[in-house]
């Protein structure tokens, strides 16, 4: 497994040695398991023009104190990579739908095991055919090949137009049309050729079945299970002495439909790809603006960030319904749909990294409304404005709010490891083992006295927690552990404010909002944002060769100068993206 | 235990067990095993190797996370001999006389230590360790066991070509997941590289009776010959198809790495001309329908454990597997319980965070995971075969992955049943090593691995599954086994 890019030396003061004191080991949430953030050059926004490996972009500067952001990205440096890719978990469900044209695989889906991942979904070092998959997939072919077969306008979706009438025309058309999109290239004649020779077992193989039916789901079952299907690969030849191989039109099509759609490359990319259109930068980056602005782009928007986020956990919220009547079984889900709505809604507008912490804007159905203090009719979401003195962003909804609590009180410790381990990639050392825990409620004491009490000044946590993670939770008592608004915590005014060290410079905060903004500002979470995105797009981890161009996008998006989609653009663009090392 | 006649066994067929969902219902005497005349030969397979392990610690003497000491309440009050009599004299205050029903084919170990300290998440470091005794990898949520895992091993060498172990789970959390919510990984199936589990009881099922059937004999051979010539036929093309792309000189370690391991899985379909005849009751297999194809349901955890007892017991029993693992928790298990009118996550209790009632809730909880592991005890005597129950045909293992709630990795409880056909000894609560906590805090801190690391235990189970392994985990441990414990 690669390792991470290194701390930032703006964490030199914890690399000191200083004795890091107890982390309250709830949860056991002693280190993050992100890349740590590199160190960024201050940003300077000033007008400047982004150039990624095809398109490019201008955008004017905001104004801005510190080094000048260069006008166009580093140089790529291209890094080994691998070579085969097998689909992730998902995009394999997608794909399997997209390439048969099904709507409904969720039986023989559930059939399919996930991946034992710690980290994004489709690293591909650590995805594997094992022999558990591998049966369940050879079941999975095996069943849709009988679904599709069984259908007969299912199977003459996956036959040309125009095709022969003929068993053999008709099948050589249906494996050379059909293997062009499940191998996501052409088929080599003697690919054709052999699969034709399994098609023409069918007769033997399926006694009593309809030839080209038989012969179908024969070639159905072994293209599914081909190498060819389950890797997206890497595989043209390299140049004598070339430095850099880029990859070809059906490879370029393939990555960027994987990368930024997390299925098959769509009708339009196969065509572009033949027609050799896909080794054209400008003709890349078109393709890219197409399918960051469809459907398919914002479902791979989601996938990403439901990782980052974590969401795929809110399902696990529970709360007691007697202390908390605004909360209902329906409630932990439409916490996690309110987050993608809302970054959904900031992707389409243009919007940037700053806007999940700094929008008043919500999207509230009739389930999450109670919490909010608004009304709603029904189920839909609507577009709502909050107060926003009380909600600024992802970090004062209501899922990031209640997923980690313990009990009827916010959990001050694990929102504030969240925001520093997910959101500003900091690596935290080890607990210590003197460790305690919670000190009991007292009559008049508020959930920050408590969690300080016990972790604060005096205590063996005092350099760790409070330091590290627990002022970024103190931020949010506002919250309740539901994450309505309050200003009373256990009969006293809540405090809300605290000062943490952000981009090296200790930053004061009144509360969450405050907070908020100020991370949507910091060189710490831009960074970690972009480290986060290029993992995901690139399917690897990130080496030192990166740092650079991650530098230059945190840059560019702490300046609010580049755009989610853009930014996505520009790492799908690089030349890192489209060659590969020899 | 006493031998059944061979006509009373002609006679008693069926054996009545309870299933999940309290019903009586009837378990055949195991086919595979039914002599053709009363002096038929003793079947003699492989000894199964079936291994719970449990999360959070168990509340022995030692001390808390907060240096406070706590009494022992988990391990017999004596060492040596286990009768039921001395068992029971125990329940009150001990968590183990829960297994009183069991005491002569019981085998309790205490003393078994962790040889790696924890670099951050102790549950985690725990996870890594407690089935392969490999050193772990840095990172604290995610580090990972530098071997594979005594299940691998197990499966490589004794189950069919290519068979898996089976490997389960019942928690919260999916595969997958980044940083603390995640399974926690138990079972490697190469160093590094952690094995999925199964999480829906049904989807265990549905893998376990394609390959062994479902209690009906198969009546259309020909359909599974013609199967299994599919099969090949579509293997004889994909085989190629790989191999060719392992002749190219250009690709990485990791991907000739992934390719090997993919080839190597590639199988034909054996055709099946029988069926086992055992079956899992229909309103089991009901229930894990209902439960669908993500158990993480708090509400359905319990009930999920108890019917991937029943399926590790039906998979040995019909010859599946002859290894299987069952990880209770995720990471951490944060399950929450009611118990005496107090709803409490357990891994708060395990930390004493619930105030003065802590220690009683996680007792409380050591003696449902015990209760569980009788459960799978009962399952595994309910199956007769010639030479006695199934039970004693194998070793059934429960453990944890910390000792205790404060994470320490000295004294990690082991308890075996069944001697794995007369390997093992029986009846006895055997202290390995030095069997004392060492003082002070030992959160995430390496035990005594010098004389009672894991790695001897692992050696001795292995040993019992007839897999002779005096060197299993980190090379760098000390050889052996566990001679004490090895009749």
């Amino acid at each position: 497994m690669k390792r991470p890019l290194n701390p930032s030396s703006s964490m030199s003061w914890v690399a000191a040695g200083l004795a890091c004191g107890a982390l309250l080991a709830i949860g056991c949430t002693s280190a993050s398991d992100n890349n740590t953030m590199p160190g960024g050059a201050a940003a300077n926004p000033g007008t400047g023009s982004v150039t990624g490996g095809g398109g490019s972009a201008s955008y004017a500067g905001s104004g801005g104190s510190g080094t000048a952001i260069p006008g166009s990205p580093p140089p790529s440096a291209l890094v080994a990579t691998p070579r085969l890719a097998r689909l992730s978990r998902q995009q394999w469900s997608n794909t399997i739908r997209d390439l048969l044209q099904l709507t409904d695989i969720s039986e023989i889906d559930q059939g399919v095991s996930g991946d034992a991942l710690i980290g994004f979904d489709d690293q591909a070092d650590a995805l594997y055919v094992t022999e558990q998959l591998r049966q369940q997939l050879a079941d999975a072919s095996e069943k849709l090949a009988d679904v599709v077969t069984a259908d007969s306008a299912a199977l003459a979706r996956l036959v040309p137009a125009g095709a022969p009438a003929d068993t053999a025309g008709k099948a050589r058309a249906f494996i050379t049309s059909f293997g062009l999109r499940a191998f996501r290239r052409p088929l080599t004649e003697a690919e054709i050729t052999t699969h034709l020779g399994l098609f023409n077992q069918g007769g033997t193989l399926y006694p009593g079945v309809d030839p080209f039916k038989s012969g179908a789901s024969l070639v159905l079952q072994a293209m599914l299970q081909s190498p060819h299907f389950l890797y997206r690969t890497e595989l043209v030849a390299a140049a004598p002495g070339a430095t850099k191989v880029p990859l070809n039109d059906y490879e370029v099509s393939a990555k960027l439909a994987f990368a930024l759609t997390n299925t098959m490359p769509d009708e339009e990319l196969f065509t572009a790809a033949a027609a050799g259109q896909l080794h054209d930068p400008a003709q890349v980056a078109a393709q890219a603006r197409r399918l960051l602005d469809s459907t398919e782009g914002l479902s791979g928007v989601n996938n990403f960030n439901m990782q980052v986020y974590r969401l795929g956990t809110y399902d696990g919220i529970t709360r007691d319904t007697q202390a908390f009547p605004d909360f209902t079984p329906a409630t932990p889900q439409a916490m996690r749909e309110e987050v993608l709505q809302l970054i959904d809604w900031i992707f389409s507008q243009g919007g940037s990294v700053k806007d999940f912490y700094t929008t008043p804007v919500a999207f509230v159905n009739k389930t999450l409304a109670p919490i909010y203090g608004v009304t709603a009719a029904s189920d839909t979401f609507t577009k709502v404005e909050l107060d926003p003195t009380q909600r600024s962003g992802l970090l004062t909804q209501a899922g990031f709010l209640s997923s980690y609590n313990k009990g009827d009180d916010p959990d001050i410790i694990h929102r504030g490891v969240f925001i520093a381990t997910r959101l500003l990639c900091v690596t935290l050392p080890p607990p210590s083992p003197k460790a305690t825990a919670l000190i009991d409620l007292q009559p008049n004491m508020t959930n920050r006295e408590r969690v300080e009490m016990t972790t604060g000044k005096g205590t063996c946590g005092e350099t760790c927690h409070s330091n590290l993670f627990n002022p970024l939770g103190n931020a949010f008592e506002n919250y309740d552990a539901i994450g309505k608004y309050r200003t009373v915590d256990h009969g006293k005014p809540v405090n809300a404010a605290d000062v943490y060290r952000l981009d090296g410079e200790l930053k004061s905060f009144s509360n969450g909002v405050e907070l908020s903004h100020a991370l949507a500002e910091s060189k710490q979470l831009h960074a970690c944002y972009t480290q986060n995105m290029m993992t995901y797009l690139h399917g690897r981890l990130l080496s030192s060769e990166d740092q650079p161009t991650v530098d230059y996008y945190a840059q560019l998006s702490r300046a609010g100068m580049i755009s989610l989609r853009d930014l996505e653009l520009a790492v799908v663009t690089s030349d890192a993206f489209l060659n590969r090392l020899p | 235990m006493k031998k059944q006649d061979p006509v009373a066994r002609e006679i008693n067929r069926r054996l009545v067990l309870r299933g999940v969902g309290g019903l009586m219902l009837g378990l055949p005497l195991l086919e595979s095993f039914m002599p053709r005349r009363a002096s038929a030969q003793t079947a003699v397979r492989s000894p199964f190797v079936l291994i719970i392990v449990s999360d959070n610690g168990v509340v022995q003497s030692g001390v808390t996370l907060g240096g406070q000491p706590e009494a022992e309440r988990f391990w017999p009050t004596t060492g040596g001999a286990l009768t039921k009599a001395s068992m029971l004299a125990d329940k009150p205050t001990r968590a183990t006389g829960e297994l009183a029903d069991y005491a002569e084919n019981l085998l309790i170990v205490k003393g078994v230590n962790l040889p790696y300290s924890s670099n951050g998440c102790s549950h985690s470091a725990a996870d890594a360790q407690i089935l392969t005794a490999a050193s772990i990898t840095p990172g604290s949520t995610n580090c990972l066991a530098e071997g594979i895992s005594i299940d691998t091993a197990i499966a490589k060498a004794k189950n069919p070509a290519g068979r898996d172990p089976l490997v389960l789970h019942a928690g919260m959390f999916a595969p997958g997941g980044t940083g603390f919510d995640i399974p926690g990984y138990v079972s490697y199936v190469t160093p590094k590289q952690p094995r999925v589990y199964i999480d829906a009881p049904y989807k265990a099922y549905q893998q376990i009776i394609g390959v062994v059937g479902n209690g009906t004999a198969p009546t259309d051979t020909t359909a599974q010959t013609l199967r299994a010539a599919r099969s090949k036929s579509i293997n004889d093309l994909l085989r190629p198809q790989i191999q060719d792309l392992l002749k190219r000189t250009d690709l990485s370690q990791n991907d000739v790495d992934r390719l090997n391991q993919h080839f190597a899985a590639i199988r034909d379909i054996e055709v099946k001309m029988t069926s086992t005849s055992i079956t899992i009751p229909d309103a089991d297999v009901a229930t894990m329908k209902t439960m669908g194809a993500k158990p993480y349901d708090q509400a359905t955890r319990e009930a999920a454990v108890r019917l991937h007892l029943d399926l590790m017991a039906f998979a040995v029993a019909a010859d599946y597997t002859r290894v299987a693992v069952l990880k209770i928790g995720d990471r951490i298990d944060d399950h929450e319980y009611t118990i005496n009118g107090q709803k409490f996550k357990f891994h708060d209790a395990s930390h004493r965070t619930l105030g003065p009632s802590s220690v009683d809730l996680c007792h409380a909880v050591d003696r449902l995971m015990l209760n569980h592991y009788k459960y799978l005890l009962d399952k595994l005597s309910g199956y007769m075969t010639p030479t006695g129950a199934l039970l004693d045909q194998g070793v059934a293992i429960w453990c944890n992955q910390c000792a205790t709630g404060a994470h320490s990795f000295s004294n990690v409880p082991w308890i075996l049943a069944g001697t794995a056909n007369g390997y093992l000894k029986r009846g006895q609560f055997v202290t390995v090593g030095s069997g004392q906590m060492p003082g002070g805090s030992q959160d995430g801190k390496a035990g005594d691995a010098a004389n009672s690391g894991v790695n001897k235990m692992l050696n001795t189970v292995m040993s019992a599954a007839g897999v002779a392994s005096d060197n299993f985990g980190n090379a760098s441990l000390p050889k052996g086994v566990f001679s004490e414990l090895i009749a």
